[in-house]
């Protein structure tokens, strides 16, 4: 087997199978509840319902609107090509560093909120608004927890620092990586849109950040931002298992080789899953005001991260 | 006019008097009447602590001076009388239309006026403006995301900041009042029971007793104690949804799940012991339709005493939760001076620090023989109408085991007739808080039904409580109140 098509495979997994994770953490919730919950397959069932629907457009909006979605997917498609998974290479990792990355994801963002503006509903503008200012807290400490590790590394390419990890001892975790990967990990909570900052089920309008947004979407472009938002969520964990660890991953294109770094990425993400579950089981979310307090705390993490990287390093 | 154990219908009809009372006592509610030759009145109830309820009645035919300005909770109900009525009303500060929309003609005012075919209409209603950089209206509702009842909400905010509310309800508007009428006595409780789902048995009961107290009516010892079982009954259910919601409302999925469960169990046991999950047809007029067997009685205890336990400790481990701890404390504060100006009532009122309950200042039914432990909190928050919910859902747990062990024997409803013409008038303490009834009969028909409910009473004072907050705060304070858009609609 080619890289090339040891990569294709790979991403297509991850495009692909993305609903499954989200399906998977509400299950597990669902669990936790004493709820039967729903089938794993459902997210499925809903985006080919949704991609066979008519799309509605607010009668005041511009083609921007429409177009938002595509962008949204697009950029997360995009991203999802940047991460090495099963595999110690990515589909695109020649076109660029963590720095692509973090812009290419905050593209699709930048869309979605300008796409929620054009649709004129309050709720929507609202959730634009909240979006832009989480995002904006989001950016400092992604990017440093993501330079500390690059810095430690001495590469850019993500693919590389996961090479250059790989070639660490296993039980050689460094102060670096633990202040970066608690950095990271809350980032990832807030980029996603999951609990403690942002409620991805609930029903009350007012509360809403992402869902604000995309209250006024329908049908086909509705299905592109679900599905690229389960996608998000499958790239930022993936990335957070690349980073911190990626070990298991496949050196050598073996059937063997691939097979133990599918069978070792998939029981990590199975893993994160179920924390995500428990852990958004076992707390209220934070207040709307709390939210920079816990992204100034991550870009408190992300710069001390940077800082032990100069001690580290001599 | 009948003398009554809650208190007296006045004869006293100054507006002196009026104004002395309002200002020792608390405004219960404000309603009209029409009489058999169309002459219109307006009537105030005025709770006096210790001396029980003054009702005071005037002449409508000329316009009437407002009260507002004494009391401002007057407002709602002075500009639902000139809605309903078209009684004018003297120095009110805003009498837009409250219950009447504006598909509803000038003129048209359905407690006087046949309501067969009115006209639709297009009034104009304007909302207060509030102007200013920065500042922004938010309108939600009255269709909303959930599974809830309509109710429009007008946001004026500045970022995320709730500079001004203004409330526009009556979506629900069913024109209950108007239904009494007519309706024979005998059969009122099933109009009073559609009032609000989820108080059916409260409005039932208040109705049942407003006309025994007309008819002058004994309730057997039994029926009396049946009441009680079903009015804490769904005082406990309320309450245990509540708290489930309110952590629903803040992402805290799980004990919400299992506050649902311990309501469905509930609901179960009251279905095998009575035949209806909310006690729907249970009350009738003189007495209840239906009697317990002792096994049923104590399968009840066993039910509520075990929900009772589960409840607490989930309160407990809800309440030592730090991330619900930072959401309820200090959210929606209501103070008191504001709740007392607003005369709220219930829960809200007791988790500002207002010691009010009908079951232990003006007890009735079964409650005469009971003390009631009210637990009153002073910080006005979500907090405080949360703990003020969980520590009523004990009281109301042990008064039903209490009772439950030792129903008294006999019938469990009395004969009655109803052919004479007879006022009267109850309260009741409903989950939601203090609820009257009083009617008027006339050869075995209902002549006038008005229902005092505590939504109507303390919707007005949600605003007061959001001002200030963050708009993604709203609908948890709007649920630490948890009033009913049908039950104020009426």
């Amino acid at each position: 087997m080619t890289t090339a098509a040891a990569n294709v495979l790979q991403y297509l997994l991850l495009v692909l199978g993305a609903p499954l994770l989200r399906a998977l953490i509400a299950r597990v919730k669902a669990v936790i509840q004493r709820r039967q919950g729903t089938n794993l397959w459902r997210p499925y069932a809903d985006l080919l319902k949704l991609f066979r629907k008519e799309d509605l457009v607010p009668p005041d909006s511009s083609p921007l609107f429409r177009f938002a979605p595509m962008m949204l997917a697009a950029s997360t498609f995009v991203a999802a090509a940047l991460v090495p998974t099963v595999n110690q290479s990515a589909l695109l990792a020649f076109a660029g560093d963590f720095i692509v990355l973090v812009y290419v994801l905050a593209l699709g963002r930048f869309f979605m909120g300008l796409g929620a503006l054009d649709g004129s509903s309050s709720f929507a503008g609202m959730g634009a608004s909240r979006e832009a200012m989480i995002s904006a807290l989001a950016e400092a400490p992604l990017l440093l927890g993501l330079i500390a590790v690059a810095i430690l590394a001495g590469q850019g390419n993500i693919v590389e620092i996961v090479r250059w990890t790989l070639s660490q001892n296993f039980f050689d975790v460094s102060a670096v990586h633990a202040v970066a990967f608690a950095a990271l990990a809350m980032v990832a909570i807030a980029e996603t849109g999951r609990m403690p900052v942002d409620n991805p089920t609930t029903h009350l309008e007012l509360t809403m950040i992402h869902e604000a947004m995309v209250l006024e979407y329908s049908g086909p472009s509705l299905a592109l931002i679900e599905w690229a938002q389960a996608v998000k969520l499958t790239v930022v964990l993936s990335l957070l298992i690349g980073l911190f660890a990626p070990w298991g991953m496949a050196a050598n294109l073996t059937l063997a080789g691939l097979a133990l770094g599918l069978g070792a990425y998939l029981l990590k993400l199975v893993v994160l899953a179920i924390v995500i579950a428990v852990l958004e089981s076992s707390i209220a979310k934070l207040r709307m005001y709390m939210v920079p307090e816990f992204l100034g705390i991550a870009t408190a993490l992300g710069a001390l991260a940077v800082v032990f990287t100069a001690l580290l390093r001599r | 006019m009948t003398s009554n154990r809650l208190g007296f219908m006045s004869h006293t009809n100054t507006t002196e008097s009026l104004h002395e009372s309002l200002r020792s006592g608390r405004l219960v509610s404000v309603f009209g009447t029409k009489d058999g030759e169309h002459k219109l009145s307006i009537h105030y109830v005025v709770d006096a602590g210790a001396s029980g309820y003054r009702f005071f009645q005037f002449a409508a035919d000329r316009p009437v001076t407002s009260i507002t300005a004494i009391t401002p909770a007057a407002a709602w109900y002075e500009r639902e009388v000139h809605d309903q009525y078209g009684i004018e009303i003297l120095g009110h500060p805003d009498l837009r239309p409250l219950v009447l929309h504006e598909n509803w003609p000038d003129g048209v005012h359905p407690m006087v006026s046949a309501v067969g075919s009115v006209p639709w209409a297009s009034r104009p209603y304007p909302f207060l403006e509030v102007h200013g950089d920065g500042v922004c209206e938010v309108a939600v509702g009255p269709v909303h995301a959930g599974i809830i009842e309509p109710g429009h909400f007008r946001f004026s905010v500045m970022g995320d900041r709730v500079i001004h509310l203004e409330l526009r309800h009556f979506y629900t508007h069913k024109g209950t009042e108007k239904l009494f009428e007519q309706s024979p006595v005998a059969r009122g409780m099933l109009i009073a029971e559609s009032v609000s789902g989820d108080n059916c048995f409260a409005h039932a009961v208040a109705y049942c007793e407003a006309v025994e107290n007309a008819f002058g009516v004994q309730v057997p010892r039994r029926a009396a104690a049946i009441r009680l079982i079903g009015l804490e009954l769904e005082r406990m259910l309320a309450h245990v949804a509540d708290v489930g919601a309110l952590c629903g409302d803040v992402g805290f999925t799980v004990p919400a799940a299992y506050a649902s469960r311990i309501k469905e169990d509930l609901l179960r046991v009251s279905a095998a012991c009575v035949g209806t999950r909310y006690w729907r047809g249970m009350a009738t007029p003189g007495g209840v339709n239906r009697d317990f067997s002792s096994a049923a009685a104590s399968s009840l205890a066993a039910a509520v005493e075990r929900a009772s336990g589960e409840f607490a400790s989930l309160a407990r481990k809800v309440l030592d939760t730090a991330s619900v701890q930072n959401r309820f404390e200090g959210a929606g504060v209501l103070l008191a001076n504001v709740a007392r100006d607003l005369a709220v009532v219930g829960v809200v009122a007791r988790a500002s620090g207002i010691a009010l309950d009908v079951r232990r200042d003006h007890p009735y039914g079964a409650y005469t023989e009971q003390a009631i432990d009210l637990p009153v909190f002073h910080y006005g928050d979500v907090l405080a109408r949360a703990r003020v919910r969980i520590n009523e859902a004990a009281v109301s747990a042990q008064l039903i085991s209490e009772i439950a062990a030792n129903l008294p024997p006999g019938p469990t409803c009395a004969a009655a007739g109803f052919e004479k013409d007879a006022q009267g008038f109850s309260a009741v303490e409903s989950p939601r808080g203090e609820l009257l009834y009083w009617v008027s009969c006339r050869r075995g028909q209902i002549a006038r039904c008005h229902i005092k409910s505590p939504s109507f009473q303390n919707w007005p004072a949600l605003p007061f409580a959001v001002a200030d907050n963050i708009i993604a705060d709203f609908p948890l304070i709007n649920k630490s109140f948890n009033l009913s858009y049908s039950g104020c609609d009426r």
